[in-house]
């Protein structure tokens, strides 16, 4: 049986443990709400893109388009995986790295672009090529999403990939985090027809072509800030509830262990009593 | 008197939403003026100069960085990569920081720069010194 001493030591462990996730509960919390405020004042632009492309897609024809046709010649395909920089957030990353993985053993031909550090960490041991990493930390903007969408894009119009497809996890509730695959690129002109379309008396400068090519790689382009802050917002839902689930463990610890430790303190005790009235027994005797 | 309501928005957030008298802007195909009840268009923006004429006749500049404008019947809305304010920087800290890169991007023996992304931040920093340029040019015409 354990020591009162060594029980007392590990109550007071369990006690800064629970200290510190419950900081770190309040601290994901914090950042969660930023996060979701950044998701908010990114959707003016991104609405409006997407309405004005829905819009200028439907009489297009797609082949004038390279990014709205599929390079079929070519293997190789690009995969965007985001996941988080730091980890003690549940299985959120390795999550996201199995459906990576899924995805490597249906197209051996992949390259990878990679945002976030525990993607990076462990994808590089299969010697695929990446394309890019960047780190996925609250200073991620819009300069950074350029450098990454400049990176797809640019290999997409040279024939370099035949899809791109994008593994990231979408924030629901804080509760579950739903893992997203979806194709970037080529763009489906179906998925954006699916939006209500108000067709409108415009006048194209200098035409329709020039507006719509401009847009696409701006509609790309907010596709990817939008999933990466879908992303981070997704991470902290999940460090928040873990982090609670670590508290309220090192709680019901901190329980046991203290009962554990009063029933050793009462045995001691009651050991003493007796050898004490055992040692009176045996002077009287 | 007439007014149009007029948006503007950067990816990462809405930088302004009210009522203006007057907005000038860089077209791909170069400047144009637009007042209230203007005819509805869309174009492509170059780097340049956005002008705004506010209802009490005051006069902002934005220098911005290639983007999408709509005029439609009821409102103007401007998409813009990145829009700074004058106020927000100075001409000298962008000229130091473009001529650094420069020499940085002449450098080609040292391994540990990003050349790509050096590149990109200089074209950044040129469009925002030609929007500057255009900027002072314009105040002393005033």
């Amino acid at each position: 049986m354990a020591t009162l001493r060594a029980i007392r030591k590990r109550i007071k462990s369990a006690k800064n443990i629970q200290q510190i996730t419950r900081a770190m509960k309040l601290v994901a919390a914090a950042k969660l709400k930023k996060a979701q405020e950044r998701i908010l004042s990114a959707r003016t632009y991104a609405d409006k893109i997407k309405e004005v492309i829905a819009e200028l897609i439907i009489n297009v024809e797609e082949k004038e388009y390279p990014l709205l046709c599929e390079n079929t010649e070519i293997k190789k395909e690009a995969l965007i995986l985001i996941t988080s920089d730091k980890g003690l957030c549940g299985s959120f990353n390795s999550n996201l790295i199995k459906e990576a993985i899924y995805k490597l053993r249906q197209c051996e031909d992949l390259n990878f672009i990679l945002i976030g550090k525990k993607g990076y960490d462990y994808l590089k041991k299969f010697g695929k090529e990446i394309d890019m990493f960047k780190y996925n930390d609250k200073k991620i903007d819009w300069y950074d999403v350029e450098e990454i969408g400049n990176v797809v894009l640019n290999g997409y119009i040279k024939k370099k990939y035949k899809k791109v497809n994008i593994i990231y996890s979408e924030f629901q509730s804080s509760l579950q985090q739903k893992i997203k695959k979806e194709i970037l690129l080529p763009v489906k002109a179906e998925e954006l027809l699916k939006e209500k379309i108000v067709k409108r008396d415009f006048i194209y400068e200098p035409d329709e072509k020039v507006v719509l090519n401009a847009l696409l790689e701006r509609y790309i382009k907010s596709i990817l800030l939008r999933t990466i802050l879908e992303s981070q917002s997704a991470e902290h839902g999940v460090r928040m509830v873990s982090m609670e689930m670590a508290t309220n463990n090192a709680g019901d610890m901190i329980k046991n262990l203290t009962l554990l430790a009063n029933k050793t303190r009462q045995a001691a005790i009651t050991k003493e009593i007796l050898e004490i009235v055992g040692g009176a027994e045996a002077i009287k005797g | 008197m007439k007014t149009i309501n007029l948006d503007i928005a950067t990816p990462e957030k809405k930088i302004f939403s009210g009522k203006v008298k007057e907005i000038t802007a860089p077209g791909i195909n170069g400047e144009f003026g637009i007042l209230p009840e203007h005819a509805p268009f869309t174009t492509i923006l170059a780097p340049g100069v956005v002008e705004i004429t506010y209802e009490n006749g005051k006069v902002e500049l934005l220098a911005v960085s290639g983007g999408y404008i709509e005029v439609n019947r009821e409102k103007v809305i401007l998409l813009v990569e990145t829009a700074q304010r004058p106020e927000e920087a100075d001409i000298e800290t962008i000229k130091r920081r473009k001529e650094e890169k420069e020499k940085l991007l002449k450098s080609k023996d040292k391994k540990d720069v990003d050349y790509d992304k050096i590149q990109i931040e200089l074209l950044r920093e040129i469009s925002k010194l030609k929007a500057f340029e255009t900027l002072q040019r314009r105040k002393k015409y005033k």
